[in-house]
């Protein structure tokens, strides 16, 4: 609910107006909630980790006082009821019903089959000809027995393998969670999947099946969920400097997991030119941020001084077309490094004193051991880290800039005035002469005397 | 060039040993005459080359040749270029200016343009400090542009008289001063706009013989005088050329007679008298023809006072 709606819908002034108008108000909520919709999904780049969906939750049907998963844990609260794939894999078929209890769907109401919509019957259809009534309920000395539940059963499934398995059951995920299916839709892992790669990532692999918890709980499980694929890039992100905080807190809110960099569902590739050009609004987002870089004694002028050199601005200049171009000059992590990324200070870091040249030189070929120093490290000119360019800056927009221009408007404006002032004398004299002859003319003439 | 200042001698050489002296009689003193009235009869001729009469009568004088106007026009186009494509990139960090590149083309394509006209702007001075050179090193002369004290002193009576303090304007020789201010400031500022340039553009070549902090200093200075120049063409310039009166000259190549009057009274008067003197000279050299033909013997000099000093300052209108 919108609390302004809110807010209005509790003055008494408005309850009042609300009576006589109460249309218009009804229709301004209908605005402003898509309003703050709108606000609150336009982000300029700076990924904010995806609120924690509140699925609405089918309505279910209970037409039995019992739980409408009571049918499905007859069987799937079996340790021993497992399935086969076509390809003989075995997966065992028990679902913890206590961790789907604690799992963000459990208490939401949802109901086995509204997961898996497709096994609606029991036993499932198509039926599966291993079970008849006799496979669970034991027949013991000619009479049916009571339902054994701890039977070893393993029946057949109707999928090549648990992937097969895993991608069918995900489909489901879409009927709910459309707005991530559509973020996902143009990220790097649907490409991978659509391009033929049956292993790329789908729902169910980062959040899990049955016990999905809140995402981020704690942010350091982000990270790795996933290094469990990209592993390489988990075990450098966490000796990087922000890899390591995390490691120190696991709940520090502060620094990035993979998924304030890289994006949630819209994962995109890091090789694009846009994720080259947007970095500078990524890392930018909190290192711009003084409450969060006073907590770790970082400079927020990072930023700024980045923007008015030559890279940053060229970089932010191409993330302003936002043509896809890509910029040649360097942004934050062709210098800090990606997932290595180290404080500054540290002697791992690629911007140390002793490194930067090498730093310099993957795109600057030739580079010699000065050239580095041309760089002032993101500190703007004072007179203590470059006391040339401060006087400059002071020298000319002190002295010679105002001095000389406004010495120049000065002379223009007394020369502009002389100017005026000669012209018109020159006129009054003229007029005067003409005034003289005219009347010397008419002396002669006595018709044209008044007395 | 024009010629405007009359070759100075240059200082003698001091010897130690000093050469014998020859003889006066060895001396021939009607051709070193002759040599030096042919001298002062090419100058006084193209002084007088540059009055043009118009089939209505009235005269033109002219100021620019081609080659300086070319100067300028190359000048004018690639300085508005670099402005223009280097101040946006300058003021990139406002919105505005920023959305300006990107339509334009983007940062990539300007920078190119503010290459490509730097270039020019290079090759079109590095014309003008050959033709200095020549001037200065084959023709010995200093060229009209150079500052003297009369030009401070001019100065200071335009303020006086714009103030009100003086009942004349000062005279003005063939560069006044507004003019010779903006020519000095911009070969200043220029050869700044020049280095620093150069340097931010070929960093790694610069470094092998600066160090680093050379390169954000460039920075600083190439904003900061582009800043200036572009101000000072903004009010000096646009003042002087366009709002004070419209001076065309440095395109048509001419310039009204009443032009001439008003800002170059001193240059208008020099002229006039050169195309006097030309046909002085001319008699003079004709009646030395003739006495070399008679057959005399070479003899003491003719005064020196007998040639008008033509192109001094200080030469009284004839």
């Amino acid at each position: 609910m919108n609390p302004l709606l809110l807010f209005t819908a509790f003055c008494p002034r408005v309850v009042r107006l609300g009576r006589r108008f109460g249309v218009v108000v009804l229709l301004l909520g209908a605005f402003l909630v898509p309003w703050k919709v709108a606000a609150a999904g336009g982000g300029n780049g700076a990924v904010v980790p995806e609120a924690t969906p509140v699925p609405a939750p089918p309505v279910p049907a209970p037409t039995e006082a019992a739980s409408p998963n009571a049918n499905c844990r007859m069987c799937h609260t079996n340790h021993r009821f497992q399935g086969r794939f076509q390809n003989g894999e075995i997966i065992s078929l028990y679902v913890d019903e206590g961790a789907f209890g604690n799992s963000v769907h459990g208490p939401a109401g949802l109901e086995c089959i509204a997961c898996h919509p497709k096994t609606k019957s029991y036993p499932h259809q198509p039926s599966n000809p291993q079970i008849d009534c006799t496979t669970c309920h034991l027949v013991t000395d000619g009479t049916v027995g009571k339902v054994t539940r701890d039977l070893a059963l393993t029946v057949d499934l109707p999928f090549a393998d648990h992937r097969a398995m895993t991608l069918e059951i995900n489909q489901a995920c879409h009927t709910c969670h459309e707005r991530a299916y559509t973020e996902a839709a143009d990220s790097m892992h649907v490409r991978a999947m659509e391009s033929g790669n049956r292993h790329a990532p789908v729902c169910a692999d980062c959040h899990g099946s049955h016990a999905i918890a809140t995402p981020g709980q704690p942010r350091e499980k982000v990270t790795e969920i996933c290094g469990q694929c990209h592993r390489a890039v988990y075990t450098t992100y966490r000796s990087s400097v922000h890899g390591a905080a995390l490691a120190k807190d696991p709940t520090n809110a502060d620094v990035p997991t993979c998924v304030d960099c890289h994006g949630v569902h819209s994962v995109r590739g890091p090789r694009s030119a846009t994720f080259h050009n947007d970095t500078i609004a990524i890392c930018g987002g909190c290192h711009q941020d003084p409450e969060r870089m006073a907590k770790y004694g970082v400079s927020t002028a990072v930023y700024r001084t980045y923007l008015d050199d030559f890279h940053g601005r060229s970089v932010n200049l191409a993330r302003l077309a936002g043509t896809g171009q890509n910029s040649p000059e360097a942004t934050c992590f062709d210098c800090h490094g990606t997932h290595n990324i180290q404080a500054a200070d540290d002697p791992r870091a690629m911007v140390t004193a002793e490194n930067l040249q090498r730093t310099c030189q993957r795109c600057h070929k030739g580079a010699n051991a000065r050239f580095p120093q041309a760089w002032m490290g993101h500190r703007p000119p004072t007179w203590d880290t470059a006391p040339v360019v401060a006087a400059i800056n002071m020298v000319y927009g002190y002295g010679l800039v105002p001095g000389v221009i406004g010495g120049f408007l000065v002379f223009i404006a007394l020369d502009a005035r002389k100017r005026w002032r000669e012209k018109h004398r020159r006129w009054r004299e003229a007029v005067a002469e003409a005034e003289k002859e005219i009347e010397a003319e008419l002396g002669a003439d006595d018709d044209h005397h008044p007395a | 060039m024009t010629i405007t200042q009359r070759n100075r001698p240059r200082p003698p050489r001091r010897r130690t040993r000093q050469a014998p002296r020859p003889e006066a009689e060895e001396v021939d003193r009607i051709a070193i005459k002759r040599r030096l009235l042919l001298q002062r009869l090419r100058e006084a001729e193209a002084l007088a080359a540059r009055i043009q009469e118009l089939p209505d009568g009235s005269r033109v004088f002219l100021r620019f040749g081609k080659a300086e106007r070319y100067q300028h026009f190359v000048l004018m186009a690639t300085f508005a270029t670099l402005a223009v494509t280097g101040l946006l990139q300058h003021f990139s960090r406002y919105l505005w200016v920023a959305l300006t590149i990107n339509a334009l083309g983007g940062v990539e394509a300007l920078r190119t343009v503010h290459h490509v006209a730097a270039v020019l702007l290079i090759a079109v001075s590095l014309y003008h400090v050959w033709r200095i050179a020549e001037l200065w090193f084959v023709k010995r002369q200093r060229g009209a542009m150079w500052p003297q004290l009369q030009d401070f002193l001019n100065l200071f009576q335009m303020v006086k008289y714009n103030l009100g303090l003086a009942t004349t304007p000062p005279l003005q020789e063939r560069f006044a001063i507004e003019e010779k201010m903006e020519y000095w400031a911009l070969l200043w500022g220029q050869t700044v706009m020049v280095i620093t340039g150069l340097i931010m553009w070929f960093p790694i070549a610069a470094t092998k013989a600066l160090p680093g902090g050379a390169i954000p200093v460039s920075r600083a200075l190439h904003a900061w005088e582009a800043i200036l120049a572009t101000l000072a063409i903004l009010t000096w310039h646009v003042y002087h050329v366009h709002l004070k009166v419209h001076n065309w000259s440095i395109f048509t190549g001419y310039m009204s007679e009443e032009e001439m009057l008003e800002e170059h009274p001193l240059e208008y008067r020099r002229i006039l008298a050169a195309r006097e003197m030309v046909a002085k000279i001319r008699e003079e050299l004709a009646a030395l023809e003739s006495g070399k033909a008679g057959g005399r013997k070479p003899g003491p000099p003719a005064p020196a006072a007998a040639t008008p000093e033509v192109q001094t300052q200080a030469a009284p209108p004839a």
